[in-house]
């Protein structure tokens, strides 16, 4: 489990096309796309409004269904799987962050931490938690309730839940959206830092460029295809392509 | 088309707050049908209380109508205003020639009624059978026809008087005397009884009657009341010639009452001055002849010593009638109007719940109107316009549904014996407007705090997530529901300890029960986080996080949880009580059988009403026994009483007759002073409480006015301390042989020598009563075993109806845990997309429901004893004097509204596990 082989895919889309309404009000969300996100790798998914980067990211994750074509998480062809199989799957194998709300208000930040595992039924093993909470820096929040903790912190929580149960993939939808920038760029510094130092694989969908560029690789989406992709880019590539692309 | 566009854009202030109203209504369906059914039940209950008595009235009304055909006048005995009307004396025969020959007197008709008059057939299994009665209803005897050689005036108006309409066969004649038991005598039945029972016209049956029991052949069947159906109510009814009525009546030369029909040019007034003036006279005769009878034939009749005849008009008559049906309707009113209005309680708090939760959520939403420019005046006014409008829903469907069970009831009704009741459901304006004041005011009441709290929502609250609206401050509700409960818990203190009135007693429990219910609501949401937390630990244990969450959500509003729960505590409050109550009277009523009662056999009359009893011949058929066979039967005590007969000081009274002469060997009433052997024909044996206040003591004379004016001047005998066998007031049987014949043979008790065999000498007593199927006989483990059922009965009874207002309750809980569901829809949908299975948020939901239900249950349980504690304090000693609290049914009834729980969050729950996960986390 440990090992992660660079090169090889954590997860894969094979001609995913994801279709709204029907006839005359269809919407092609995704049309077509292959796409594969390589193990022990952050890669980000930009493109405008309506591009498709969030059904992308929903139906990877399984928490949506293609229309046509096949997901695979691992070893894993989702299609294939019953709706608690599904969750179970989405449970131990898939971590989330999302923009905002991610933390049930009832619980402490240790107790929604390891709320995956707890609905698991499985002990935490304490040597990956303590690594975490380190890298997350929430030594000393971890008995506060979300609602005594910054935005930044919440944030912070949800990285680190995302990653507790080692899961073979971590997306995150906009996780900066609702930071200022100095917070947001601590909440990706420790996601980057998850990819660098405990080898997870990570997948951002994002608006903003400046967190695309700590992607080791960029996919830019535009009406439902995947039309570009960029390697260890910086910024103002990004915003470049994007503009080229008309976001 | 400017025109109107001008207008629709610039409506007026009212016309917006309305149709914000419609839109928020339209919109919130679910919610809308959640919060209505709650006051739909409320007010369906209500309105069935008034419809169905309305009905019941109605019928009996036109029955009592219908009984009295058009006679005119009626003649009979008075009876003091106040006193038991079951009891008023029969009048002399002699009576109808002074009516016949009184002038524009056309026709009169005199009646014989006897109770307790029994047909008796063979059942399937060769085995002699009683008719039942139904719950209860009288059994009566009636004459039918005129004697031969009479003379009635007009034979048809003498017929119609009787109201009984021959069907099949032919009326009863006279055969011979009943006084003789060999006669076989003839008898028609009525047409319920007969079809129900197969009673076949031509063959012989024995008819069990205060006489005895007789042979008589069944000549025909006839409908009462109406030539088309019988309108029984539920009675059997007999029929025979009139001079046998007055033998198994025991009222030989007797009748109980004589119709009269006047010419029609007839001045009612003059006739009946002279009528009264011809009554007086013969009155008078009759204690001039009284006087000069042997000393043994006064005593005698000493009971018509003092009577007086009276003639009153048959609209008289008829109210009369209508008053005592009313009373028995009244019963059934306060009891249905009574759980109505816990109905509307519950529905209310589930309402007012209901909005202040419903508000919470709308808060950015309402707070937008107020930055659009609407008043805090005007969105105030569109919730409780809402309320108005959803009150308004719900009165009509709570109406409809009303009208609904009142017909299933009436249907029940006369299909357990009732017979047909004649009309129909009557609406009547004063129900429309008493459920619409209860429906919609209740639905505007609950409302009216949640619509001030909006007006306090600022605008900003639009743009930001953290607005909540906070009621009143906990401290101020704290330290107001400290007060009202302290205030609550001293009224029930004085209602225990002090000694009042009875009315001021349930007065001062009543209201502080009521008080103490409401400061405890009010207190509640401040031990609501402690006891979820205590309740949901089993659950933590058990479940681990869903349980952990479940806990979480049930503590996480106080105020809501409390709310939520409050419905159900009253309902489980009074469940409680009841069983409190039930259990104790239980336990005073078989105490007092093991401790008091030394007889070993009871035979009594298995129904229950005031003039319940059997022959008397079965009681000189047992005492003979005990004077022949004394090694099997030591003694046999008969015991006779008058519900409210008789007059004691300013008030009427209960009155035991029973054999002093062996009582104190059947039953030990706990003697302080003097001697039950002093007492004889004319001692009476007063109770402590009565004699105290009345300032009694040994050898004191007291005077007992009977039914029919006579006043015998008796002497305190003895005082005793226990009241719970034969109430306050016993005298011997005697008494009541001279001063209240009416008053049947009701109870007998039988005592076995110490060395007899007990079979032997109750197959001995066996013997006797095996030819009175309708009599119970049992011995000491089976009448506390029949008691016991019979009270087990009756709570679980009162527990059904209670029962109802839990189902409000349980719709209260589905409805909090369907808009906490709703409210908590993004936390759903995180859990879910973060590994909750389905089957995890259920089980989420269902625990936090019976979380909140067994909260509501432990309150209600917890008051409903302390309630019940009140009520036993305030009831009297005599019907309940040992406290004694069902544990186990407690328990079982925080089960059942664990059950409750998991029952309301059916719903809610499978909502919740469909939610589609995306939109879940996306929702606002």
């Amino acid at each position: 489990m440990r090992t992660s082989i660079t090169g090889t895919a954590a997860a894969r889309m094979t001609s995913g096309s994801k279709i709204y309404g029907t006839a005359d009000t269809e919407v092609r969300a995704l049309d077509g796309v292959d796409v594969e996100f390589e193990r022990g790798r952050f890669t980000a998914i930009m493109g405008p409004s309506g591009s498709g980067k969030s059904t992308l990211m929903h139906c990877s994750a399984g928490l949506d269904e293609l229309t046509s074509g096949t997901v695979e998480i691992g070893d894993v062809e989702l299609g294939s799987l019953s709706e608690k199989d599904l969750t179970l799957l989405r449970r131990d194998k898939v971590g989330f962050v999302f923009q905002s709300f991610n933390l049930l208000p009832t619980l402490t930040a240790e107790e929604n931490l390891t709320l995956p595992l707890d609905l698991a039924g499985r002990k935490p093993d304490t040597a990956w938690m303590n690594n975490i909470i380190e890298t997350v820096g929430l030594q000393n929040r971890l008995k506060h309730r979300p609602d005594e903790l910054s935005g930044g912190q919440q944030q912070r929580v949800a990285v680190a839940r995302a990653l507790v149960s080692r899961p073979e993939i971590v997306f995150a939808d906009e996780p900066t959206g609702n930071l200022d920038s100095v917070t947001g760029g601590e909440v990706l510094s420790f996601l980057r830092g998850a990819v660098d130092n405990l080898g997870q694989t990570l997948v951002v969908v994002t608006h903003d460029a400046g967190a695309a560029a700590m992607a080791d690789r960029v996919l830019f989406l535009a009406d439902g295809q995947i039309v570009d992709e960029m390697t260890n880019p910086d910024a103002d590539q990004i915003l470049d392509r994007i503009k080229a692309i008309g976001g | 088309m400017l025109t109107r566009f001008s207008i629709e854009s610039r409506p007026s202030a009212a016309e917006q707050v309305f149709r914000l109203t419609f839109r928020n209504i339209t919109r919130r369906k679910l919610r809308f049908a959640l919060t209505t059914l709650a006051v739909v039940l409320g007010v369906a209950f209500l309105s069935t209380s008034f419809f169905l008595t309305d009905r019941l009235r109605d019928s009996f009304d036109e029955l009592a109508t219908d009984i009295s055909g058009d006679i005119d006048l009626v003649v009979r005995t008075s009876i003091e205003e106040g006193a038991d009307r079951f009891n008023r004396l029969p009048l002399p025969e002699e009576v109808l020639d002074v009516l016949i020959d009184a002038p524009d007197v056309q026709v009169v008709a005199p009646a014989v009624q006897a109770w307790n008059v029994i047909p008796l057939y063979t059942d399937e299994n060769g085995e002699l059978t009683a008719i039942d009665t139904n719950g209860g209803a009288p059994q009566f005897g009636f004459n039918y026809g005129v004697p031969e050689g009479a003379d009635y005036g007009d034979e048809d108006r003498v017929e119609e008087s009787f109201q009984l309409f021959i069907t099949d066969g032919r009326a009863p004649l006279r055969t011979g005397s009943m006084l003789d038991p060999t006669t076989v005598g003839e008898f028609m039945l009525d047409n319920l009884t007969a079809d129900t029972y197969g009673f076949t016209i031509g063959e012989t049956y024995t008819v069990s009657s205060p006489g005895g029991n007789r042979q008589f052949v069944l000549v025909g069947t006839a409908n009462f009341g109406d030539p088309d159906e019988s309108k029984n109510l539920g009675a059997n009814i007999s029929l025979f010639d009139e001079e046998t009525t007055q033998e198994i009546a025991n009222k030989i030369g007797f009748y109980d009452e004589i119709s009269i029909y006047l010419e029609g040019n007839a001045t009612q007034a003059a006739v009946v001055a002279e009528i009264q003036q011809r009554l007086d006279s013969l009155t008078a005769e009759f204690r001039l002849a009284l006087s000069a009878l042997p000393e043994e034939q006064q005593q005698q009749l000493s009971a018509f010593g003092d009577v007086k005849l009276e003639v009153v008009t048959a609209a008289t008559k008829i109210a009369e009638d209508q008053s005592d049906f009313d009373q028995f309707i009244n019963i059934i009113s306060s009891v249905l109007l009574g759980f109505a209005v816990i109905a509307v309680v519950v529905s209310a708090f589930i309402i007012n719940n209901t909005f202040s939760i419903v508000i919470g959520q709308r808060v950015r939403e309402l707070a937008l109107l107020r930055a659009l420019g609407a008043t805090g005046r005007q969105i105030s006014r569109s919730v409780r316009l809402e309320a108005v409008v959803i009150g308004t829903v719900a009165t009509a469907l709570g109406l409809v549904a009303g009208y609904l069970l009142s017909t299933l009831l009436v249907w029940v009704l006369v299909n357990i014996g009732f017979g047909n009741l004649p009309g129909s459901i009557p609406i009547r304006p004063r129900t429309i407007v008493v459920a619409s004041v209860v429906g919609v005011g209740a639905t505007l009441l609950s409302a009216i705090g949640p619509s001030r709290r909006v007006r306090q929502i600022p605008p900003i609250a639009a743009l930001r997530d953290d607005v909540r609206l906070t009621p009143t401050g906990l401290r101020q509700r704290l330290i107001v529901g400290g007060a009202v409960t302290l205030c609550g818990i001293g009224a029930l203190a004085v209602g225990m300890t002090l000694e009042m009135p009875t009315r001021s007693v349930l007065v001062a429990i009543g209201g502080g029960a009521l008080a103490a219910f409401m400061g405890v609501y009010l207190l509640s949401p401040a031990i609501t986080r402690p006891v979820a937390n205590a309740l949901g630990w089993p659950i933590r244990k058990v479940y681990r996080i869903p349980g952990r969450l479940a806990t979480d959500n049930a503590r996480r509003s106080p105020r809501r949880t409390a709310a939520t729960a409050a419905a159900l505590t009253i309902g489980l409050a009074l469940v409680s009580l009841a069983a409190v109550v039930s259990d104790s009277v239980k336990a005073t009523f078989l105490t007092t059988l093991d401790q008091s009662v030394e007889a070993d056999l009871f035979v009594y009359a298995g129904t229950f009403n005031p003039q319940a009893g059997f022959s008397t011949e079965l009681g000189s058929d047992l005492k003979n026994l005990a004077y022949e066979k004394p090694g099997l039967i030591e003694s046999v005590m008969t015991m006779r009483w008058t519900l409210n007969g008789v007059k004691i000081g300013d008030g009427f009274e209960d009155l035991v007759a029973a054999e002093l002469a062996v009582l104190d060997q059947h039953m030990n009433l706990e003697i302080t002073e003097g001697s039950v052997f002093l007492a004889g024909a004319n001692g009476v044996l007063v109770h402590v409480d009565p004699a105290a206040d009345l300032g009694l003591s040994i050898g004191d004379p007291i005077a007992i006015q009977f039914p029919g004016g006579r006043t015998n001047e008796l002497v305190v005998a003895a005082i005793f301390e226990n009241s719970n066998l034969l109430g306050n007031w016993v005298v011997d049987v005697s008494v009541f042989d001279s001063y209240l014949p009416t008053a049947p043979l009701a109870w007998i008790s039988v005592l076995f020598p110490e060395a007899a065999d007990n079979n032997a000498s109750r197959a001995a007593v066996e013997a006797y009563t095996d030819a009175y199927p309708q009599v119970t006989v049992e011995d000491r483990s089976e009448l506390r075993a029949a008691q016991e059922q019979q009270l087990d009965q009756l709570l679980s009874i009162i527990q059904v109806f209670l029962g109802l207002s839990l189902l409000i309750a349980v719709l209260g809980i589905a409805n909090t845990m369907a808009l906490s569901v709703y409210e908590r829809t993004r936390e759903l949908g995180l859990l879910r997309a973060i590994g909750m299975t389905r089957r995890q948020l259920r089980r989420m939901i269902r625990w936090e429901a019976v979380i909140i239900a067994l909260f509501g249950g432990l309150l209600g349980v917890a008051m409903g004893v302390l309630f019940g504690l009140a009520a036993i304090a305030a009831l009297p000693k005599s019907f309940v004097d040992i406290v004694s609290i069902p544990y186990t049914s407690l328990l079982r009834y925080l089960v059942v509204s664990g059950l409750f729980g998991m029952l309301a969050a059916i719903l809610p729950a499978r909502r919740a596990s469909r939610m589609n996960v995306l939109q879940a986390i996306s929702h606002e």
